[in-house]
Parts: structure tokens; C-alpha cells; sequence
């Protein structure tokens, strides 16, 4: 929980923009190619044996960032240190070797699995792809590696359309640790899932984290899940961080509008409890060309002249160790419980100024 | 660390589950079937009963190609090997081909004649027998020339067509020039080549590859984007496998059985098209024993002595229903999915196939 001296992984700014085609017109003037901007200037770092949750909507670039940070895209611009070299430069064999540190586990149980290939097959192509082991030593080493995550070993056999949902994304998690590497991208693994497989799946999450060390980027729009595994919080929205912060502080004093609208909008099943949304007006801008300022200005119900022209940059938040908030106004609306900001209808803004 | 896992859990329904999975609740299965202890082969085997069982046609398809295959190595061999061994050449089919006999001549299918006689006495079953090996020939090495060519060509234009890349460049390339090819009509295009080049067997041959390979790499590039960004690919790529590699272990396995498919169905189209060019006349050279050419030759009796023109018109049909039956047959034989689907009753959607097949897995435990 400490703030980490040296990070297991940084990223300094990074810039992801996906080119569209050019139309006709614009081919015709010259104009450069319009990007969608999914992820623009991130720095986020993450501590060995450390989770990082990284919630938003969707949109928002969560995925993005992940596979930027495992190196799945090339990124646009800014740099993705990982023990201090910079990833993004590496390119060929150097590249190769270096993926053993970082995994990937895909949201999709069914997708991530080729279903031609045997269990023993699918779990071992990392260590096939990194070191050169026999067949028999290939099968010896997956029939380990299952048990730690909760599969029986001798299925070595079985095609991953035998598994259920749940072992199936046991098989990823299997896959994804198989060379011991020291940082896992775990991208919404959990959300095909059911309830119960989801705590099991989580549950599994913290416990090889405490025995092996491992460090998790955990990308998901399940606040609950990012409260019972993470460490720190990301809070995104449309390509940018909006706040940081430890994961119980921030989610329970949460500084940004954009934070606390998300929150407010996580359902509750206790019918006691039940409340009224913190409804969000207006629509997400694009992505193609994001407005000048602060991205939420068009949404918050705090906006003032200022955030639709300057951009506010990610600050401490007064008052609280370790949490950064990107807004003009955390100082004044910092402190705003989300529930004062529920409403029983919109519209919002009068109500949520005339709160504080 | 404890601290931050024992928050409120006011709205944590989360937290429930996992306080009980720390208990002794059991957790959902798993596997949805027992692990299997069969070798390779025994599960090969057992594919291949499965399918036989569920889809019997298969099996006529499969008798009737390997009838065709073996009697066309007999017809084709006992000419070269006789010559060999005996000094002078015997024909496996019942009567000399081209031979003729007046007093034979213009008789219906009879225990003498299966398939009758022509105007001249011509044994119309020897000569059907004789065209076989020819005809099949073509029809396997075409189709297969074509898939080999046109699935390498729509393998690359597929994986490597990123824009702004080498890769990309070269996949526009190999496809705008498809298209021109695909611009034609099939059949027109082969027949003015074949025209082009002059009556000849080889002039029908290469008439036909110049028309076959394009639908191959259309579809083999098509099968190439629906797996190219899947997870499992991009898995691979997380973990460094090479591209080689993913080529062979997941795009081209997932992507071979539509292939072998198509093929398998498509040997009987080339065999058809073949047929047709001889019919038309600038295929096959006069007198040669091809289906097609017979077609052509007997035409004019369609009305006085139809079976002269019914014996080949029915080598053709046989031919390509049993390529179809067989090629059904592959689709399930290929695919792990359908195996389970076999063997576990009904057949259901295979994305559905998980939490209905459990309840059975556990009552056979």
C-alpha cells in the first residue's frame, strides 16, 4: 500500500490514437487523418506485487491502456517504462523475451481458447514460445501449473469446449501465469462470469498474488471487484485519468465529479438502501475530436468557464495522501459525499450547486 | 492489507460468495465431461464411428470415392503394369476401348453390355471405365492446385493486411488482381482460354486452374479475418509466439476445415466444368474416353439410344454426390465441437452446449 520507490511499471504519457480512413474530401484537401483518441497522455505506475484497478465506462480506454501496457498495440506516443526500459522501442526478438514478464487474461473464456488445441497445448504455448522443452516436460509442467488454479491436472487432454465458464477462464488465468511473469493485465476477467464464479475467479486472483508475487493491472467496470483485489484506483474517462488514488480511500471519499457519478451509479441490491441515481446529463463527447479543457465539463455539474477551456492536469488532492484528482474545483467539491449529490429527478446542476 | 478487504459490504453481495468459497461449499463443475484416457488414435476412430453413426450418407460418400479411386488405379495401372510384366499391354475394362462389333451394335444395357451399346457396337461401360482415371485425375489435382494456390495467396492477403504495411500493400495487391479474375464468369473464362489455346487436354487443364484459384483466396482470406483478432491470437502474441507459428497452430488449423470442405465439394464442380468444356467441343481431343467428350459425342442419339448419353451423364452424378456426401461428412469429422455433439445426443448450439451437456457428464460419473 506504501507508494512504491521504484515502480514495477510506469507509464509516462502515453498516447494511443487509432487513424481512421480519410473521406474523399479531406484526402482531396489535404487534411491529415483523423485518430479516435482512445488513450491520451496516461502516466500511471504500478508496484511489484501491486494491483492497480482501472475503472471507467466503457470507452473510456481502459482496454486500450492495458494493451498498450502489454505491448499488444504500439502506442502513439509517451513512453511505457517496465523495470525502468522502455517497452515501446523494443521490436523483434528483444520484444519476444520480453513478454514473458507480462500476460495478458482476456475477458472472452470462450474466444481466448482455440478450441483445436488440447489443454496441455493452450496452457503450455507460452512456455513453448519462450523456452525450448520437450513434449513430455511441456505436459509435466502444465499438469503443475493446474492445480494452482483450482483445475484438476490430469485434464491435460481436454479441449476447452469441455470446460465451463468458469474453467475456462481458470485455463487463461493458467495460460497467462505459465512463464511466472511479473505483471498480469487482467482485462475484465470476470465479466462473462456469474456471480459466485466471479468471487471464486477473484478470490483465486488474490491469493497467487500473496503467494507469488505477482502484479495486477485489473481492468473492469466492477467497482466490487476492484475493491476486494486492488491496491490503487485509476478512475478513466474518454482516454484520460480523472483520478488516482487508494482503492478504499477513493472509493469512499470520492473527489472527482466524474468518480463520484460512477459510483453513485453502481447498483445496490439491498431494497432498504435503495436510492436515487446521481443522474449524468448530456452526451459523451467524441473521441475523434475531444473538446479543449476538461473532458467532463460538457456532464459535471460543477462546471465552470474554466474547465471548458484549460485543461486540468492530475493534482493532489488536498487533505488526502496519495489521491490525485484531475479537476479545477477539487478543492471546493472534493469533499461533496456522493449521496448528497442524488436527486430524486434531474435537473441536476441547480440542485448539486445549491448542495455544498 | 486485511484492512482494505473487510470494508463495509454494505454493497458487496461479492463479499458473501467469497466468505463461502473460503468454506466448505463445493464449487460448480468444472469440466463438463470426465477427463479422457484414450489414446490419439482410438479417439480418431471414435470420430469417425460417431459421425458415421449420426450422418450414414457419409458413408455411401466415402464407399463411393474409394470405389472410384481404387477402380480408377485399376483401370490405370493394368495397361503400365501388364506392359511391364507380361510384354504386352491388357486392359481392365470388359471390352477393347475404341473397338467396336456390328453385330453388338445399337443394344440396350443387357448382363453382356451393363451400359449398352453405340450406333458402331462401342462397349459404352469400358469406355465410362476408361475415362475415369482422367477425369479424376483432373478433378483431384485442379481443385487441389487451386487450393493449395489460391489458400496461400488468401492466407497472406488475410493475416498480414494491416494498413499502411508491407503486408498491406502486397494483401490489395493479390486481391485487386482476384477480382479481376473474379470479374468473369467462370465457365466463360475457362472455355475462351481453352478456345484460346487450341483443343488439348492440357489447354482444358490450365483453362481450368486459371479460373479456379481466386474463389480460394477469397475464402480462404475471408476465414483468416473471422479468426485473425481473436483472443487466442492475440494470446499468442502476448506470450511471443512467432507469427509462423500462429500461422500454423491457429490460423491455419482453424481455418482448414471450411477449406478441406469446399474442396472435397468443389472436386465434383471442376469435374462438371471439365466435362462441360469437352462437351462444347475444344477440351478433350476427338476419341479420347472422357465423360464430358461422350456427352458430346452421343448427343445426337438422346432420343434413338438413350443410354449411350445416360451411362456418363451417371459417372458424373455418382462422382459428385459422393464428394458432397463426403465433404458433409469431413465438417463434422474436423471439428472437436461437433464430436461432443454427437456423442452427447441431440444436437445443440455448440455456445450453448455447456450447461446442458453437465447434468448428463454427471450421471454417467
Amino acid at each position: 500500500m506504501s507508494a512504491p520507490l521504484a515502480p514495477l511499471l510506469e507509464t509516462r504519457g502515453v498516447v494511443k490514437h487509432f487513424p481512421l480512413h480519410r473521406t474523399a474530401s479531406e484526402f482531396l484537401r489535404g487534411a491529415p487523418a483523423r485518430a479516435i483518441h482512445a488513450v491520451d497522455g496516461v502516466s500511471v505506475s504500478v508496484a511489484a506485487g501491486e494491483t492497480l484497478g482501472l475503472i471507467g465506462e466503457s470507452g473510456s480506454g481502459k482496454t486500450t491502456l492495458g494493451w498498450v501496457i502489454a505491448r499488444l498495440y504500439p502506442s502513439t506516443g509517451g513512453q511505457v517504462l517496465f523495470d525502468g526500459v522502455d517497452v515501446s522501442r523494443l521490436s523483434g526478438v528483444h520484444l519476444r523475451r520480453w513478454r514473458r514478464n507480462v500476460q495478458v487474461v482476456f475477458q472472452d473464456p470462450v474466444g481466448s481458447l482455440d478450441p483445436r488445441l488440447r489443454v496441455w497445448q493452450i496452457v503450455g504455448e507460452p512456455i513453448q514460445a519462450q523456452e525450448s522443452v520437450s513434449r513430455s516436460r511441456l505436459r509435466e509442467r502444465v499438469a503443475e501449473l493446474l492445480p494452482t488454479v483450482g483445475l484438476p491436472s490430469d485434464c491435460l487432454d481436454q479441449y476447452p469446449h469441455e470446460f465451463s465458464g468458469g474453467g475456462r477462464q481458470r485455463l487463461s488465468l493458467a495460460r497467462a501465469l505459465s512463464l511466472s511473469p511479473r505483471l498480469v493485465v487482467l482485462d475484465e476477467p470476470t465479466s462473462a462470469l456469474d456471480v459466485a464464479v466471479q468471487a471464486q475467479i477473484l478470490n483465486r486472483l488474490v491469493t497467487l498474488q500473496r503467494e507469488r508475487g505477482f502484479a495486477y493491472v485489473l481492468i473492469t467496470h466492477n467497482v466490487a471487484a476492484v475493491r476486494f483485489v486492488a491496491d490503487r484506483v485509476a478512475v478513466m474517462y474518454l482516454g484520460q485519468v480523472v483520478e488516482v488514488g487508494p482503492v478504499r480511500d477513493l472509493l469512499e471519499h470520492p473527489a472527482h465529479p466524474y468518480t463520484k457519478a460512477l459510483l453513485a451509479a453502481v447498483p445496490v441490491a439491498d431494497a432498504r438502501r435503495r436510492r436515487a441515481r446521481y443522474r449524468v446529463t448530456g452526451e459523451i463527447p467524441t473521441l475523434v475530436r475531444p473538446p479543449p479543457g476538461c473532458r467532463f465539463a460538457a456532464r459535471c455539474p460543477f462546471v465552470i468557464d474554466r474547465c471548458r477551456v484549460e485543461e486540468p492536469p492530475l493534482r493532489e488532492v488536498p487533505g488526502r495522501p496519495g489521491r490525485q484528482a484531475a479537476c479545477h474545483r477539487v478543492e471546493e467539491v472534493g469533499d461533496i459525499p456522493p449521496e448528497t449529490l442524488r436527486t430524486q429527478a434531474p435537473p441536476l446542476p441547480e440542485a448539486a450547486v445549491a448542495a455544498p | 492489507m486485511d484492512s482494505r478487504r473487510s470494508t463495509r459490504g454494505d454493497d458487496l453481495p461479492l463479499e458473501r460468495f467469497v466468505r463461502s468459497e473460503k468454506g466448505s461449499d463445493p464449487e460448480p463443475p468444472l469440466l463438463t465431461t470426465p477427463p479422457r484416457r484414450r489414446g490419439a488414435v482410438a479417439e480418431t476412430v471414435r470420430t469417425v464411428w460417431l459421425v458415421m453413426r449420426a450422418n450414414p450418407l457419409t458413408l455411401l460418400g466415402f464407399l463411393v470415392v474409394v470405389v472410384m479411386v481404387v477402380t480408377a488405379l485399376v483401370v490405370g495401372l493394368t495397361p503400365i503394369l501388364t506392359h511391364l510384366l507380361l510384354g504386352h499391354s491388357l486392359s481392365a475394362t470388359p471390352y477393347p476401348v475404341n473397338s467396336f462389333s456390328t453385330s453388338d451394335a445399337s443394344q440396350g444395357p443387357s448382363p453382356r453390355h451393363w451400359m449398352g451399346t453405340d450406333s458402331i457396337g462401342t462397349d459404352i461401360f469400358s469406355q465410362v471405365l476408361a475415362a475415369l482415371p482422367l477425369d479424376l485425375v483432373i478433378a483431384f489435382s485442379v481443385a487441389g492446385i487451386a487450393l493449395v494456390a489460391g489458400g496461400t495467396l488468401g492466407i497472406i492477403a488475410g493475416y498480414f493486411d494491416t494498413p499502411g504495411t508491407l503486408g498491406g500493400a502486397g494483401a490489395t495487391i493479390i486481391l485487386r488482381v482476384t477480382d479481376v479474375f473474379l470479374a468473369f464468369p467462370s465457365l466463360v473464362l475457362a472455355l475462351a482460354v481453352a478456345a484460346s489455346l487450341g483443343r488439348g487436354t492440357e489447354a482444358a487443364v490450365i483453362a481450368l486452374l486459371v479460373t479456379w484459384w481466386p474463389y480460394y483466396v477469397r475464402l480462404a482470406r475471408g476465414e483468416v479475418l473471422a479468426v485473425r483478432h481473436l483472443p487466442y491470437i492475440t494470446a499468442a502474441r502476448a506470450a511471443g509466439v512467432t507469427d509462423g507459428t500462429i500461422l500454423g497452430r491457429h490460423v491455419l488449423r482453424n481455418i482448414l476445415e471450411p477449406l478441406v470442405v469446399y474442396y472435397t465439394l468443389d472436386v465434383g464442380t471442376v469435374l462438371v466444368t471439365f466435362s462441360t468444356i469437352s462437351y462444347v467441343g475444344i477440351g478433350v481431343p476427338f476419341g479420347v474416353p472422357e465423360w464430358g467428350n461422350m456427352i458430346e459425342q452421343y448427343a445426337g442419339y438422346l432420343a434413338t439410344l438413350p443410354w449411350t448419353v445416360v451411362g456418363p451423364g451417371l459417372a458424373v452424378f455418382v462422382t459428385v454426390l459422393g464428394f458432397s456426401l463426403l465433404g458433409d461428412g469431413l465438417r463434422d469429422i474436423l471439428d472437436p465441437r461437433s464430436r461432443r455433439i454427437l456423442s452427447q445426443g441431440p444436437a445443440v448450439d455448440s455456445t450453448s452446449a455447456a450447461p446442458i451437456a453437465a447434468p448428463a457428464a454427471g450421471e454417467k460419473a
